[in-house]
């Protein structure tokens, strides 16, 4: 049977008035990729956060590795967030006033490595996602799909176990969006990390080896697919 | 106007004369300039016509041999490819096609040629879905099941996609994933329009 790494039990979760999820309970298992899936507005994006310790949930648990996260204080949060987990949102929100090596180094900085090692470990990741020839470029003059390599190296180079990536491919042209979600899923998967794929699109969900589907908060049992 | 009566390869699979069975028509005009643009590129004989057009256009019903020689005879009937060769070995006579200039000028119109945009029938989802929604039976239901069934044959595709490496093949797949798409988006839409009681919201 496989491992579970990282689990929710019936996480409930509202923004004023509106409840954004419902009692979700959900498993991803090492090494599994899962595409979250639904229309907009049914929470996909808030259980993703749940999931990867940017936000608390009012109600229900959020487990790591059996551990739970949910009741963890802030910094150990982020500590944990920093070292087992790497995101990849939409826009690929670099810092815009740092190189794109300089980005990609980031998260080795705040978890104390020493500038010279996590400059090399960033240049490793751009040359791995054929952006090495922009390390010194600004996030400005990249394009959308440079933009995404770089986020996506941003998220690889502390190691994580879990990638979560809302809507990665949601700013690229069809072909730009292959071949984004092919280098994501194909430097996870031979890491043996999971992958939390955040999308509307069926055909970036398709490339999921499980997919949910949230309707209003809650999974949708009919479109759960094995 | 050809007026050969033939089994219909659609869905109802009734006897239809070629000249009003709308299926017919456009799989026989379809193939036979796919047929005409592979021997364009050189001199072929029927089986090997078989194999390249099921290999360029992986997601279509593969050619029955016997549909790719009533093709070649009307295209040969039509002055469009011309017996080239007449092979006798050992084994059963195998005829080679060549395209004449005919056929040649005949695959270019058809090249130069935008298709017309539809139209797009009512097919069985659209047909299944109304008539769920007009009996009061679990529409919404019906359209989780087709959305799954969609989304395994969307996973297939994608999976033998990943897997190859030839252009042409890559192509006509991202054409049917396309269309399939398309299937799926309309699915959630009208998912989207019913209320969890089954009316539908405006």
């Amino acid at each position: 049977m496989s491992e579970v790494i990282l689990s929710t039990r019936a996480v409930e979760k509202s923004f004023g008035r509106t409840q954004a999820l419902r009692g979700v309970s959900l498993e991803l298992t090492r090494g599994e990729v899962l595409a979250v899936t639904g229309p907009s507005g049914s929470g996909k994006s808030t259980l993703l956060h749940c999931l990867s310790g940017i936000l608390r949930p009012e109600a229900g648990e959020v487990r790591y590795n059996g551990q739970r996260l949910d009741d963890l204080a802030e910094a150990p949060r982020t500590r944990l967030r920093r070292r087992e987990f790497g995101i990849v949102l939409q826009f690929g929100q670099l810092v815009p006033e740092l190189t794109v090596e300089q980005n990609v180094a980031l998260p080795l900085l705040l978890e104390g490595h020493d500038r010279s090692a996590a400059r090399t470990a960033a240049r490793a990741w751009l040359d791995r996602l054929d952006v090495g020839h922009l390390a010194i470029a600004l996030p400005g003059e990249l394009s959308g799909g440079e933009a995404q390599r770089a986020a996506l190296a941003r998220a690889l180079v502390t190691g994580p176990q879990v990638v979560f990536a809302d809507e990665p491919t949601g700013a690229l042209d069809t072909v730009g969006g292959e071949a984004l979600l092919d280098v994501l899923l194909s430097t996870t998967r031979e890491r043996g990390a999971s992958v939390v794929l955040v999308t509307h699109d069926n055909r970036v969900a398709a490339h999921a080896d499980r997919e949910v589907v949230l309707v209003d908060g809650a999974f949708s049992a009919a479109g759960v697919l094995a | 106007m050809v007026s050969t009566w033939a089994r219909c390869p659609g869905p109802e699979e009734q006897f239809y004369s070629l000249s009003v069975c709308i299926v017919c028509i456009v799989t026989a005009m379809s193939v036979s300039h796919a047929l005409l643009g592979i021997l364009a590129q050189g001199p072929a004989h029927g089986y090997d016509l078989k194999r390249e057009h099921d290999s360029r256009f992986p997601a279509a019903k593969p050619l029955a041999y016997g549909q790719v020689y009533a093709t070649l005879a009307r295209l040969e009937r039509d002055g469009d490819v011309e017996i080239a060769e007449t092979a006798q070995g050992g084994g059963p006579e195998r005829t080679v096609y060549a395209l004449t200039p005919e056929g040649r000028r005949t695959l270019d119109d058809w090249l130069e040629q935008a298709e017309p945009a539809g139209p797009y029938p009512a097919d069985e989802l659209v047909r299944k879905t109304i008539t769920a929604l007009h009996l009061g039976s679990d529409a919404a239901g019906l359209l989780a099941r087709q959305r799954a069934q969609h989304m395994a044959r969307m996973r297939e595709l994608v999976s033998e996609k990943n897997a190859g490496s030839d252009l042409g093949a890559q192509i006509a797949l991202d054409h049917t994933i396309a269309h399939l798409d398309a299937d799926l988006r309309w699915l959630e839409t009208a998912a989207a329009r019913m209320a969890p009681n089954g009316k539908v919201r405006t």
